[in-house]
This record gives structure tokens, sequence and C-alpha cells, in this order.
């Protein structure tokens, strides 16, 4: 496409979609259509304007699945209870949109004693769920992602169990501090994400500085300061930590449902994957675990990613009603079919 | 972009005799074919089955009694041709409410991530797209382009007349195109 369609011709462009619209009523009168035909074949920057209006609303049209249950439960979810009995694929269709709307929500327990008691937070899987601190801090949780937040009179810490979290930190006198696991993030007043995946754990910063130091070290031994646009990966295996450039755009992939991997073992990334998808992938065979992936998971898109593994990987996939898993491929033959 | 209609001209894929008939027909073919496969094109929803149709609509023309009187051509052309793709919709939905084979899913062919790179892309350029919009304008757009609801149905479910749900899902798609356009200068 040459950037000369469109800096003259948006005007064109919007007629071109405002008569597609009006062509799709059934009931359009033959004046409108002469009309129509007039303004089409006046000029063949309309007519080829309206075949691009046509190009992408057919393209609208053939997104599948996922894509389009998506597109559904975001933008046009049911407004009221169905007034008749809808067909076998608008049930279907109805069930992936509650599926999908479900996500939205996360759960909230909370234990609230007192201004400074404990709150714990989590989200289901698949979900995402904002968090408003009193102090003005916020916490973004990915999914199947839980936190407690202890605030003290000298202290703000959160301890992160298990999951993802970008937190945006208000500065302040007392210090926020994010136990992950093996890892103690101590914030320099900033924006940052923790993802946890048992011990192995991730910190990237994107704006600000922080303090990374083993949390069994009450001396800051080891300690790493990192500023943005940098991450540190812990390695349980090797108990090494990794210091690698960042783009923060990246290293949030998943505040845009994406999930972003450089290099990570296949356990890891199933673990991660494991927390958005409909149902838990896992491995048969422990020598898989340390094949590496590095690319990127589209949430909404799981199933077919994990469809597709066996092309990068010598894996099959076993298809059960609530999991799948991944066998090592021993012979020629293709994954069996789902169901 | 613009795609070329590759329809032949109707007298020669029929052989029909060049009578009076045959040669209003032609007549049509070169003046409207253009709009004629645009107009199926809207109402299909695939270039391919408006090419198959307007070949359809020129035969059934062709093979018009001589003695019928049309008395506005072009009007009479897109009248036929709108009740062919009425036909043919409703071919469509007999075929794809038939019972699903279960033998047959289309988990195997599934491409791999690569070649579902661009599919997401435009998926995720229409959601920024639409979340531009007010919420009535992508509301409409999504029920009528993705869902496939008629106009009637939307302006029922939002309680809007059918004239302001063509106007939102014109906006929509207009707003679409152009996003797409500027990211494509960009890409």
């Amino acid at each position: 496409m040459n950037a000369s369609t469109f800096s003259p011709g948006t005007r064109i462009e919007h007629a071109a979609a405002e008569w597609w619209a009006r062509l799709r009523d059934p009931a359009l009168p033959d004046q409108a259509l002469a009309q129509w035909t007039a303004w089409l074949e006046a000029d063949p920057n309309h007519a080829a304007a309206f075949d691009r209006a046509c190009a992408l609303a057919e393209e609208a049209a053939a997104l599948g699945g996922d894509q389009r249950a998506d597109l559904l439960a975001r933008f046009a979810p049911p407004q009221a209870p169905a007034r008749r009995a809808p067909p076998r694929l608008a049930m279907a269709l109805a069930a992936g949109i509650a599926a999908v709307a479900v996500l939205g929500g996360g759960l909230y327990v909370a234990l609230k004693h007192g201004p400074d008691a404990p709150q714990a937070y989590a989200s289901e899987r698949a979900g995402h769920r904002d968090i408003d601190l009193p102090d003005g801090s916020s916490i973004e949780l990915g999914g199947a992602t839980s936190i407690t937040t202890r605030y003290g009179s000298d202290i703000r810490a959160i301890d992160l169990d298990a999951g993802e979290a970008f937190f945006r930190v208000a500065h302040a006198e007392r210090p926020f501090v994010v136990n992950a696991g093996p890892l103690r993030i101590r914030d320099l007043g900033t924006a940052f994400n923790v993802r946890r995946t048992g011990d192995r754990v991730t910190v990237a910063v994107t704006e600000g500085r922080v303090r990374v130091s083993p949390s069994a070290d009450a001396n800051d031994g080891g300690t790493v300061e990192l500023g943005a646009g940098r991450e540190v990966s812990f390695d349980p295996e090797t108990k090494a930590m990794r210091i690698l450039d960042v783009d923060a755009a990246t290293a949030t992939a998943w505040r845009e449902r994406r999930l972003e991997f450089v290099n990570e073992p296949l356990s890891s990334v199933l673990e991660n994957v494991n927390r958005y998808g409909t149902r838990p992938v896992r491995l048969t065979d422990p020598s898989l675990a340390r094949l590496t992936f590095t690319g990127t998971v589209q949430v909404d898109t799981i199933d077919s990613w994990v469809a597709a593994l066996p092309r990068v990987f010598p894996v099959r996939v076993d298809t059960y009603a609530d999991h799948l898993e991944l066998a090592r491929q021993t012979s020629m033959a293709r994954g069996t079919k789902p169901r | 972009m613009n795609a070329v209609p590759r329809t032949m001209d109707p007298t020669e894929a029929t052989g029909a005799p060049r009578g009076r008939r045959a040669d209003q027909v032609v007549a049509l073919f070169r003046e409207h074919n253009a709009a004629l496969v645009a107009f199926l094109r809207v109402r299909l929803g695939t270039l391919a089955d408006a090419q198959e149709v307007a070949q359809e609509v020129y035969l059934k023309l062709l093979t018009l009694d001589e003695a019928t009187k049309i008395d506005s051509p072009r009007a009479f052309l897109f009248r036929a041709a709108a009740n062919l793709a009425v036909d043919r919709l409703r071919m469509r939905n007999v075929r794809t409410n038939a019972p699903v084979d279960p033998d047959h899913d289309d988990w195997h062919v599934t491409p791999i991530p690569e070649q579902h790179a661009a599919a997401l892309q435009q998926w995720r350029d229409m959601r920024e797209a639409l979340d531009e919009l007010p919420p009535k304008t992508s509301r409409a757009f999504v029920m009528h382009v993705i869902d496939g609801r008629d106009f009637a149905a939307i302006a029922k479910d939002m309680n809007l007349s059918e004239r302001m749900v063509r106007y939102h899902v014109g906006n929509a798609l207009a707003h679409c195109r152009d996003r797409r356009d500027r990211a494509e200068a960009l890409r």
C-alpha cells in the first residue's frame, strides 16, 4: 500500500465504507443503488476504495475461533437474556463468550481486619486484575497469580506467591519490597514486572530503578541494581542471576495478552502458558523440560500454539478431556487427534 | 489492490447467438460489470462468489424471452443479482447447518505459529481500532460484520433505528480501514 492512497483519500475511504454499509441493507432502494453506481463509476479511485472497504470487512468476517470470540465478547457482549432458543452454533458461541467474560473478573479475597492487615489477592486462570493500593501504588495481576500485601508503618511488603505481576510504585518514605521466592526486589521509585514460576524469577524494570537481592541473604549480598530497560533472571538450577537488556513492551507483553519467552525451559514456558489456557498442558517426559523455547504465545490462541508444537519440537500432543500431554515423539506418527 | 474482474464477456461464455437481447446484455456488461461484481461482493462476502453469481445473472438475462420488455435494464440487472445472491446465501446456510462430521476437524491442519502471524496482526489491529471508537459504533460493527447479524436484529438489540446501525457500521469500517492504511504505510 503506498502512502498516496490515504492522504487525499480519507474522504473517499469514508464514502466507500458508508456505501458498503448501505449496500448491506437488503431493502436498499433502487434510487440509492443508482446513486451508488454513479459514484462508483465516476472515478477509478472510488472503485479502488470500495474494493478495499470490502476486503477489510471480509477479513473481519473471516476471523476464526478464538479471535472472533474475543471480539464478540469484548465489543458485543449479550445485553439481555435470550428471547428465543438459540441455535446450536450460537450456544457454543455463547459458552465461549461466557468463558471469556469470566476472565475479566478474577478473585478478590479480602482479609480485612484493619488498615495494615495482610490482604490476599488472586486472579483466576486467564484472568487479569488491577489492584489499587491505598498508598497510590498499583499492581496488575496476570493469569493465575496470587499475592499478599502487608503494609506496615515502616515497610510496604508484597509477597508474590505465584504468577506474574506488574508493579507501579508510588514514591514514599516506606520502602516497597516484593518477595518473590528466592529473590527480594526493593523498589527505588519505579515500575517493574515480576514473573515467578516456582523458584524461577524474572524481574524486568520499565521505569526507574530497583534493587534485587537473594531473599536468603539478610545482608543484601549478591545485590544487583537494575535500571529501566534491564531484566534479571534467577535460575534455580544454577542459582545464577543473569542480567539482560529488555524492551519494556516485551517485558510486560502479558498485559497485551501475549507471553514472550527468550530461551526459557519448556517446563517453565508451559507453567506460564497454563496460567492462561483452559486445559493445562503437562510434560510426560522430564527430558522434554530442558528444551528451550523462544517466541511469543498469544494468550487467546493457546490451543493452536500447542497443536503446532510438534512441528518445532520432537513431541506429540495427546489430548484428554481436561488436559493435554506432551510426550516425546517416538515414531513418524503424528500426534493423536483430540477427544 | 483493485481486483480486476475476470468475468468473461457473457456472449463468449455461452456462444449465444447475437440477437437484440444479447446486444443488450453485452452493453450492460460493458457498462456495469464492475459495479455488479462489487454489489454482489458486498452481499456475498467473497469476490469469487460475486463473480460466479454475476455470470449467472448474465445467463439469466440471455435466456430471457426476446419479447420480454425491460424498462430499466440497469435496475433489472441489479434486481436479478440481488435475488440470485439471496438464493446463494440460502444454499450456503443449508451447508453450514448440515450435521458436523465428527472425524473432520481442522485440528491437524492448524498452521504453524508463524503463519498465524498475519491473522493475529489483523485481529490485534482491529481490536485496537475498535477500542478507539464509541461502544455503540464498535458493537454495531462487530454484531454485523463479525457475528453476521442483520441490521434489523441489531437495531432491536441496541434499541436504535436501522439507519443508525448502518451509520455506526459504516463509521467503524471507515475507521478500521484508515487505521490499517496508516499501519501499512509505516510497516
